[in-house]
């Protein structure tokens, strides 16, 4: 059963057939598989970076988006603050003005007015000199009469 | 049933020893000139694939090769863990080597030509196989562990003297069981197979033909795995 040449010839022949193996296949094999395997960890490795890159990406965006939103917040706020301001302003202004405006009309109605009575009054010490002087038909002299009808006038206004 | 006998004797018959030449002052076997040309088949098909393997695999080819290599590598992680990657080579150039063996003894004609004679079927040449895993082994061992490797046929040191014989009987015996195992599973199917074609020579085979065809991966992968393990064991942390 147990031949010796046989077992001599197994040894050797697959100590040949390994060697050539590991030439033939095992080492292109081999070689293939792990650089295929460093890729694809390389890979995964580079698209992780990528995925986390593209985050912070978004992140940065986001936060200068929020950041661009509350300054054009605080920009739209101040504007309608200095705007409110402005108007308030405007409108005290205007208010002063007409004030002024109000015044001085007041005061020149007043003048004008005083103006008038002064001059109704002259007007008035006229016409009552004349009819006087109709009646007692008679030329009073001048300065006389004029103070006459002063005091008159003055006792007309006493009542 | 002496008919069967010799119809199982005229299958396998001893032709298997018969000497066709001599070489080197070596006598050569119908098993030898077999054990060539599978190894030069299995050359010459590795070949053809490395030639044309790609980073992309886009030949069926090279995708099935991929894939027995890395089931087998995954089969001999579960074993050795990440240390597997240095001894895939010889793992695996043992487990191709006998399981073309194996099926070479299913392709009629096997033992009936001249010269054509599955090798596993043969003592002498699975006992080459398995001394060559013994002394893997107490490589790889001494190669990982230095002289800390034999400690383990001293241990516990207070039974060393009863332990040492122990240790080296049972190293001594793993090839012979390793050899006889395979050897024995593919002679005795060869046989039953030869005699019940000659006996019944309808369908019957056929069934034995399929078992056969499952044991004989069945037994490349236990002479394979057995040797991961005697190489895990040899080159383990600890015992």
């Amino acid at each position: 059963m147990f031949v010796f040449d046989e077992f001599v010839w197994a040894i050797i022949n697959f100590l040949i057939f390994f060697a050539i193996m590991r030439i033939v296949f095992f080492k292109p094999i081999m070689n293939l598989l792990d650089s295929r395997r460093a890729e694809v960890a390389e890979n995964l490795q580079k698209s992780e970076e990528a995925r986390k890159e593209a985050e912070q990406l978004r992140r940065e965006y986001e936060e200068k988006l929020n950041q661009a939103a509350s300054e054009a917040r605080d920009l739209i706020e101040r504007a309608r603050r200095e705007g409110e301001q402005r108007r308030e302003e405007l409108v005290a202004a205007a208010q002063e003005e007409a004030e002024r405006i109000l015044d001085r009309a007041r005061t020149a109605i007043r003048e004008e007015r005083d103006r008038a009575i002064a001059a109704l009054r002259e007007e008035v010490a006229d016409l009552a000199l004349l009819a006087a002087s109709k009646v007692v038909d008679k030329d009073l002299t001048g300065e006389d009469n004029e103070r006459l009808v002063r005091e008159f006038i003055r006792q007309v206004e006493g009542h | 049933m002496t008919e069967f006998m010799s119809a199982a004797a005229e299958g396998t018959g001893d032709h298997g020893s018969e000497v066709l030449f001599t070489l080197f002052g070596l006598d050569v076997t119908p098993a030898i000139t077999t054990m060539w040309a599978i190894m030069a088949l299995i050359i010459i098909f590795s070949f053809i694939v490395t030639r044309t393997l790609e980073r992309v695999p886009r030949t069926r080819l090279q995708a099935a090769v991929e894939l027995i290599f890395e089931s087998l590598e995954e089969l001999f992680k579960g074993i050795l863990g990440d240390r597997a990657r240095g001894y895939l080579p010889l793992l695996i150039s043992f487990f191709l080597f006998i399981v073309v063996s194996n099926y070479s003894g299913l392709i009629p004609g096997a033992g009936h030509f001249k010269g054509f004679l599955a090798p596993t079927s043969r003592w002498g040449v699975t006992a080459g196989l398995a001394v060559i895993v013994f002394f893997s082994q107490q490589y790889f061992g001494i190669k990982e562990k230095g002289l800390g490797y034999f400690k383990h046929f001293v241990d516990p040191p207070f039974l060393a003297p009863l332990m040492l014989p122990l240790g080296i009987l049972e190293e001594l015996v793993k090839p012979f069981s390793l050899s006889l195992r395979l050897f024995a599973n593919i002679f005795g199917g060869e046989t039953v197979l030869a005699a019940l074609l000659l006996t019944l020579p309808v369908l019957v085979p056929i069934s034995v033909l399929a078992l056969e065809v499952i044991f004989g991966l069945v037994q490349a992968m236990i002479f394979t795995m057995l040797a991961a393990v005697y190489f895990a064991n040899a080159t383990a942390e600890e015992h």
